[in-house]
C-alpha cells in the first residue's frame, strides 16, 4: 500500500488528493439505498411463501436475468444473455441517454422470468441470486480499492515533479511569435485545403464525413465543430486580414450544423432520457455537446470577422418541421449553458440525458468567455470560481486528473477516454495556472513515453492499440493530434515536432493534390491533426481571449480569392497597407485577387506577384490582377 | 404480444452485439472499411462511397432498440393490471401466461 506524500507543496490546487465531493456522495448513497430496497422487495415474495412466479419475479430484482436461475430448465440459458444484453443496454444508456434501456430489460427480465417458472423454483435459485449480489459487490469493492491506491499512489509521484516540471515547462516554452512573423507553411496549407474542401461543398453535402452515428463521438456534430475550429484558429492567428472562402467554409459550416439529421439525436435523447415527447428544442435543459460546441463554434467566426449574423435573434434556426423552428442565437446558446451550470447541483451538467462530461462543459465554459469578451456579458467571472470548486469536488478523481464521464443520476464514474491533454488547451483560456499544471502533468508522463529524448529521430510511441473516436477504430492519429496542439499552446515545439514526426510516419500521411490527410485517421482525428500543424503558442488562448488583432477590422482586406487557385498562406494588415503570403493551389498562376477597405480614391502600389499601382474604387475595392509563382508575397501599400 | 415485442427487441440487440463483437475480434469488412476510409480520401469533385446510404437496419438500429424499450411497457402495464386478470390470479403469475399464444406451464 502505498502513502501519500504529506510534504508542503507549492502547487495549488495539488495540497492533497481530492476526496469525493458531496453531491457525488449523495448519489452514490440514494443508488446504493434504492437498489438495497429493490433487493428487500425482491426477496418478501420468498420469505413470505408467495407463488413460484412471484418468487422468480422477485430473485430478478436482485440482479438482472437472476430470475432465470429460479426458474430453471431451458429459461437458465436466458441468463448469460441477460448479462450479455444488459452490457449493451448499459452502453446504451451512456451513449445516447437510454435511460429506459437498462431499467425495461432488468424489469422486463424479472416479469418473464416470473413467467416461465413452473410450480416450484430450484433450490439453488435464492442462494444464486444472493450470491450474485455479493460477488458482485466483492468485485467492486475490490476493484475500487485498486483503482484508489493506484491513484493514490499516482497523486504522491505529481506532487513530488510539479514543482520543478512546472518550472521546466516555463522555462522551454517558446515566446509567441509576433503575427507579422507567421504564415502557414505548404504543409500546414495542405491540412487547411483538407479542412476547407469539406466545408466548401454544398451545405446539404456531407462527402468527406464519416457516418456511423450521431449520438456518440463519431457523430457529424464533432467533425463539423472540429473543422469549424481550425479554420477559425487559421484565419485569427496566421490570416486576420483575409475573409473570402474561408470565411465563407466557417458560415458553410454552420449552416451545415442546422441541418436536422446533425441535431436531430436530440429528439430521440430528450424522448428517451427525460420522458419529453412535446418540446425538442435542442438548447434547453442539457445538451452542453451543441451550446457548448456550437456556441464556441459561432463565437470564433464573428469574433474574427466582425459579421454578427449569429448574435441577431433567429440566426441560428433549427429547423424540425414546417411547423416547428426553435429560434436560437449565439445569445440563447450561451444562456443554456450558464442557466444549467447555475441549475445543476454538480456544477457541471449533462450532454446527454443523465450524463455529465466534463470535456463537454469545458467547451461550455470556453463557449461563455468567448461571448462575454464579444457580446459584454458577465457569464463567466460570477459563475467560474464555484465552476471550478465543483470541478474539483465532484470530477477530480483521487490522482488529481478530471475524470471522463459522471451519470448525474446515479453518481457512477464511467471509464471514457480522457486526460490532462484533452482539457489543457481550454483551460487556459479561463485559468491559466490550472491549464500549465495539466500542461506540466501531461508533459512529464506522456513525455516519458519519448524514444530518445528530443533528438531529430526520436519518436513518441503510444501504448496499445488506441481508439479512434471519429470512426471506433483503433487508432492513435487523434490523441496525436491533440498531443501537438497542447504543446504547440504552451510553448513545447520541440515536444510538438518530435510528436508531429511521429504521426505524420504512424498516421501514413498522404498527399495528394496538395491535400495532406492521415489514411489511418477518421475525419475527425484528420481535422484535428490539420490544425495542429500550424497551431503554435498561445493560439488558442489568443483566440478565446483576444480574437485577431484591431488591423483585422480597420485595416485593409483580402476578400476575392478563388479556391483552390489561390492558397492564402498569411494575409496581415499594419493598419493601411496589406501583405499577403500566396500560393498557387493548381496550375492555373494567373489570378484575380479583390481586396476591400482601401481608402477611396486612393492610389496603391502592389509589389509581388507582378508591379502595379492600383487605385480604389468609391467603395474601397479593387480588383487587380497577380502572377502566382510559388511562394508568392504581395504587399499592397498606399503611394507616398 | 408484449412478450412477442419483447423478443423482437431482444433479437435486435443481439444482432446489434452480434455485429459489434465480430467487428471487435475481426476487424471490418473489406466493404465497411472501404467506407470509412473514403471519407478521409474523399476529394471535391468525388462522389464519396460514404454518401452510399449505410443499410436501413443499421441505421435504424437505435429507433429499433428505443422502440423495443417502449414496447416493453406492455408486460409492465400488465404486471400492475396483474391484480385485475383472473387467470394470472389463480395461477399466481405475476401477469396472465399466455405467451405468444402459447401456453406455458406456469399455468
Amino acid at each position: 500500500m502505498s502513502t501519500v506524500n504529506t510534504e508542503p507543496t507549492t502547487v495549488p490546487g495539488f495540497e492533497c488528493p481530492p476526496c469525493l465531493g458531496p453531491v457525488t456522495s449523495a448519489r452514490k448513497r440514494r443508488t446504493l439505498i434504492g437498489y438495497l430496497c429493490f433487493c428487500v422487495l425482491g426477496c418478501v415474495p420468498y420469505l413470505i411463501g408467495a407463488s413460484a412466479a412471484w418468487q422468480a419475479a422477485g430473485f430478478g430484482l436482485l440482479f438482472p436475468g437472476a430470475g432465470f436461475i429460479s426458474a430453471g430448465g431451458w429459461a437458465l440459458l436466458l441468463f448469460p444473455l441477460t448479462l450479455l444484453l444488459f452490457g449493451v443496454c448499459l452502453i446504451a444508456w451512456f451513449g445516447s441517454g437510454m435511460i429506459i434501456a437498462p431499467t425495461f430489460l432488468w424489469l422486463g427480465t424479472a416479469i418473464l422470468a416470473g413467467a416461465l417458472t413452473g410450480d416450484a423454483i430450484t433450490a439453488y435459485g435464492p442462494a444464486s441470486a444472493v450470491a450474485l449480489v455479493l460477488i458482485s459487490a466483492y468485485l467492486i469493492r475490490r476493484r475500487n480499492a485498486k483503482r484508489s491506491s493506484a491513484d493514490l499512489a499516482l497523486f504522491a509521484v505529481r506532487q513530488q515533479y510539479l514543482p520543478s516540471m512546472i518550472e521546466k515547462v516555463r522555462a522551454d516554452a517558446a515566446p509567441r511569435l509576433p503575427q507579422s512573423e507567421r504564415e502557414l507553411s505548404l504543409a500546414d496549407l495542405g491540412g487547411v485545403r483538407y479542412m476547407l474542401d469539406r466545408a466548401l461543398q454544398p451545405v446539404e453535402e456531407f462527402n468527406g464525413f464519416d457516418k456511423i452515428d450521431q449520438f456518440q463521438t463519431s457523430a457529424l456534430r464533432y467533425q463539423i465543430n472540429l473543422l469549424g475550429y481550425g479554420l477559425a484558429l487559421s484565419q485569427c492567428n496566421l490570416t486576420p486580414n483575409f475573409h473570402g472562402y474561408v470565411s465563407q467554409a466557417q458560415r458553410n459550416l454552420v449552416d451545415k450544423y442546422l441541418q436536422k439529421k446533425v441535431w436531430d439525436y436530440w429528439i430521440y435523447e430528450t424522448a428517451w432520457g427525460h420522458f419529453n415527447f412535446t418540446n425538442f428544442d435542442p438548447a434547453g435543459r442539457d445538451n452542453v455537446m451543441l451550446t457548448g460546441w456550437l456556441g464556441l463554434q459561432a463565437n470564433l467566426y464573428m469574433s474574427n470577422t466582425g459579421d454578427r449574423r449569429y448574435a441577431s435573434e433567429g440566426g441560428l434556426p433549427f429547423r424540425l418541421n414546417r411547423s416547428t423552428t426553435y429560434q436560437h442565437s449565439v445569445h440563447t446558446l450561451a444562456k443554456s449553458v450558464h442557466d444549467n451550470f447555475q441549475s445543476s447541483p454538480f456544477g457541471l451538467y449533462a450532454c446527454e440525458p443523465n450524463w455529465i462530461y466534463p470535456i463537454c462543459n469545458f467547451y461550455g465554459m470556453t463557449s461563455l468567455v468567448i461571448h462575454d469578451r464579444l457580446h459584454g456579458t458577465d457569464y463567466v467571472q460570477p459563475t467560474l470560481p464555484s465552476w471550478l470548486r465543483k470541478l474539483d469536488a465532484e470530477f477530480t478523481d483521487q490522482k488529481g486528473s478530471v475524470i471522463g464521464l459522471r451519470s448525474d443520476l446515479t453518481g457512477m464514474e464511467v471509464p471514457f477516454p480522457t486526460g490532462e491533454i484533452a482539457f489543457a488547451t481550454m483551460t487556459n483560456s479561463f485559468a491559466a495556472d490550472r491549464a500549465e499544471r495539466m500542461w506540466a502533468i501531461a508533459r512529464a508522463e506522456v513525455g516519458s513515453l519519448l524514444t530518445d529524448g528530443l533528438k531529430k529521430e526520436s519518436r513518441l510511441p503510444l501504448p496499445g492499440a488506441g481508439i479512434d473516436t471519429g470512426n471506433y477504430r483503433r487508432g492513435h492519429v487523434g490523441s496525436y493530434a491533440g498531443i501537438i496542439q497542447t504543446a504547440h499552446e504552451f510553448g513545447d515545439e520541440e515536444f510538438a515536432r518530435v510528436v508531429q514526426d511521429t504521426l505524420d510516419e504512424y498516421g501514413a500521411l498522404e498527399e495528394q493534390g496538395g491535400v495532406y490527410r492521415f489514411a489511418k485517421g477518421s475525419n475527425q482525428a484528420n481535422a484535428s491533426a490539420a490544425y495542429a500543424r500550424f497551431w503554435r503558442r498561445g493560439d488558442y488562448h489568443n483566440a478565446i481571449t483576444n480574437g485577431p488583432p484591431a488591423t483585422a477590422f480597420t485595416g485593409p482586406l483580402l476578400t476575392g480569392a478563388s479556391y483552390p487557385e489561390v492558397l492564402v498562406a498569411a494575409a496581415t494588415s499594419r493598419g493601411d497597407d496589406l501583405r499577403l503570403v500566396l500560393y498557387p493551389g493548381t496550375s492555373q498562376l494567373r489570378q484575380e485577387l479583390k481586396v476591400e477597405r482601401l481608402k477611396p480614391g486612393r492610389r496603391y502600389q502592389v509589389k509581388g506577384g507582378g508591379e502595379q499601382q492600383i487605385t480604389a474604387e468609391a467603395d474601397g475595392t479593387a480588383t487587380f490582377t497577380v502572377n502566382l509563382s510559388g511562394r508568392t508575397e504581395v504587399l499592397i501599400q498606399p503611394e507616398a | 404480444m408484449a412478450c412477442c415485442a419483447f423478443a423482437v427487441f431482444l433479437v435486435a440487440q443481439i444482432f446489434f452485439l452480434a455485429h459489434k463483437v465480430r467487428v471487435f475480434f475481426f476487424g471490418a469488412t473489406p466493404e465497411e472499411a472501404a467506407v470509412a476510409s473514403s471519407a478521409v480520401a474523399w476529394y471535391p469533385g468525388q462522389v464519396s462511397k460514404n454518401a452510399v446510404p449505410t443499410p436501413r437496419w443499421y441505421r435504424r438500429k437505435w429507433a429499433m432498440a428505443a422502440g423495443g424499450g417502449f414496447v416493453l411497457a406492455g408486460p409492465l402495464a400488465a404486471y400492475a393490471a396483474m391484480s385485475g386478470a383472473p387467470a394470472a390470479k389463480a395461477s399466481g403469475l405475476p401477469f396472465p401466461i399466455t405467451i405468444c399464444g402459447a401456453q406455458l406451464s406456469g399455468g
